[in-house]
C-alpha cells in the first residue's frame, strides 16, 4: 500500500475529517457503482453509499494495515448492498425484483443495435436483472472492477470454487436469456 | 480436447482463469470449432464487453454531506454522554461530600443559565460543551485535591498571580 495512503488512513483514525474526506473522494465512485449495479435504484445506492462510509468511519481505528483498503471497502459494499436488498424485501414482504429497464426492445435485440454507452446501460441492467444479488456481486466484482476469482474470494470470504460457479452459473444464466440456445453450455 | 471438456472450461478460460497449458490446448480447439468459437465470442461480446465499457457513475455531492452530518451528530452525542456522566460523578461527589455541595449545585445552576441563555447567542455546541466539560472537571479535580486540603493550595493552580498573592 502506498505511504501517502497510510498516512491519511492513521489521520482518519484519529477523526482528521479532511483526512476521511480524501479517503471519501478516492473512493466514493467505485462504491456507488458497485452499489448501483446490485440493487439497481439510485436512492438505495446513495444510502449504501452513505452507511458504507460512515462504517468505515467507525471502523477505520479496527482496520488492520496489512489488510488491503480496497478489499475491506469491496466487502462492506457488497455486504451492505445485499444485506439492505433483504431488508427491502423483508419490509415490502417479497422479492425485490431488480426494475427493468422501459425498453420496448428484448435484451437479443438490444444487442444487435448499435452501442453507445445508453444502449449498454441498457444491456447492462438487462444483464443484471436476470441474476441473483450474490451472483451479480461476483459479476461486478469480476467484469466491472476487474478482480481475480481469489481477490474475489478473499473480498467476500468465500471459497474460490464459490466465485467459480457464482461466476459460471450468472454467465450461463444471461447468455440463456440472450441467445437461442438452451443447451449453449 | 473435447467440445465438452472446452464447455466446462470456457468460463475460467474468458476470465483469464486458467493457465499456460489448458489454455493453449483450448486456443487450438477454438481455431477448427466453429461451435465452441461461437460460444466464446457470444460471451464476451454479448456480456462481458458490455460490463468492461460500463459507465463510471459518480455519487451526488449530497452524499458527503450527509455524511459529515451524521459524524457530527455522533460526536456530539458522545460529547452530551461524557457530559452527562461528568455531573452525574459531581452530584455523587456532592452526597459523599456536602461541603461541597453549594459549590456543585451554584456549577449547575451557573451551566444551566449557560445553556439557556449564552448557548443560544454566542457559542457554537461544541464550543459550550467543552466549555461545560473543563468545568466539570475543574469541580472533579477540587473534589480530589480535597484530600489533602480543602483549598488544596499547591496542588490546585489557579493560574493568576492575583490569586496566588491573596492566597
Amino acid at each position: 500500500m502506498h505511504t501517502g495512503l497510510d498516512d491519511i488512513l492513521s489521520e482518519a483514525a484519529s477523526g482528521n475529517l479532511r483526512a476521511f474526506e480524501r479517503i471519501y473522494k478516492i473512493n466514493a465512485n467505485f462504491v456507488y457503482n458497485i452499489a448501483f449495479r446490485i440493487t439497481n435504484n439510485k436512492e438505495l445506492a446513495e444510502e449504501i453509499t452513505q452507511d458504507v462510509f460512515l462504517k468505515i468511519y467507525k471502523n477505520l481505528k479496527n482496520f488492520r494495515f496489512r489488510a488491503s483498503f480496497k478489499t475491506w471497502i469491496y466487502r462492506i459494499t457488497v455486504n451492505t448492498a445485499i444485506n439492505t436488498l433483504k431488508r427491502e424485501a423483508a419490509k415490502w414482504g417479497r422479492r425485490i425484483h431488480y426494475e427493468e429497464y422501459n425498453s420496448k426492445h428484448s435484451a437479443a435485440e438490444a444487442v444487435r443495435e448499435r452501442l453507445n454507452k445508453e444502449e449498454n446501460e441498457i444491456i447492462i441492467k438487462k444483464l443484471l436483472s436476470y441474476i441473483n444479488p450474490e451472483q451479480r456481486a461476483c459479476v461486478i466484482l469480476k467484469d466491472i472492477e476487474g478482480l481475480t476469482y481469489k481477490e474475489i474470494s478473499k473480498t467476500l470470504k468465500i471459497n474460490i470454487n464459490t466465485v467459480r460457479s457464482r461466476l459460471k452459473r450468472a454467465r450461463i444464466t444471461m447468455l440463456k436469456n440472450i441467445v437461442n440456445i438452451n443447451d449453449i453450455l | 480436447m473435447r467440445c465438452q471438456k472446452i464447455k466446462r472450461l470456457i468460463i475460467d478460460y474468458v476470465d483469464g482463469e486458467l493457465n499456460e497449458r489448458l489454455r493453449r490446448k483450448i486456443n487450438s480447439h477454438l481455431k477448427d470449432c466453429p461451435s465452441c468459437r461461437y460460444i466464446e465470442q457470444t460471451l464476451r461480446s454479448s456480456i462481458i464487453e458490455h460490463f468492461k465499457e460500463s459507465e463510471m457513475l459518480k455519487p451526488p455531492d449530497i452524499i458527503w454531506d450527509k455524511i459529515k452530518n451524521n459524524i457530527a451528530k455522533e460526536k456530539e452525542g458522545k460529547s452530551l454522554y461524557r457530559l452527562i456522566n461528568y455531573w452525574l460523578e459531581c452530584i455523587k461527589i456532592g452526597i459523599k461530600r456536602p461541603l461541597l455541595f453549594p459549590a456543585i449545585t451554584t456549577a449547575t445552576i451557573v451551566i444551566l443559565v449557560i445553556i439557556l441563555f449564552l448557548g443560544r447567542v454566542s457559542m457554537t455546541r461544541n464550543r459550550l460543551n467543552s466549555y461545560i466539560e473543563y468545568q466539570m472537571q475543574f469541580i472533579l479535580r477540587l473534589s480530589e485535591d480535597e484530600k489533602d486540603s480543602y483549598f488544596g493550595i499547591g496542588e490546585t493552580d489557579f493560574g493568576t498571580s492575583i490569586e496566588e498573592f491573596l492566597l
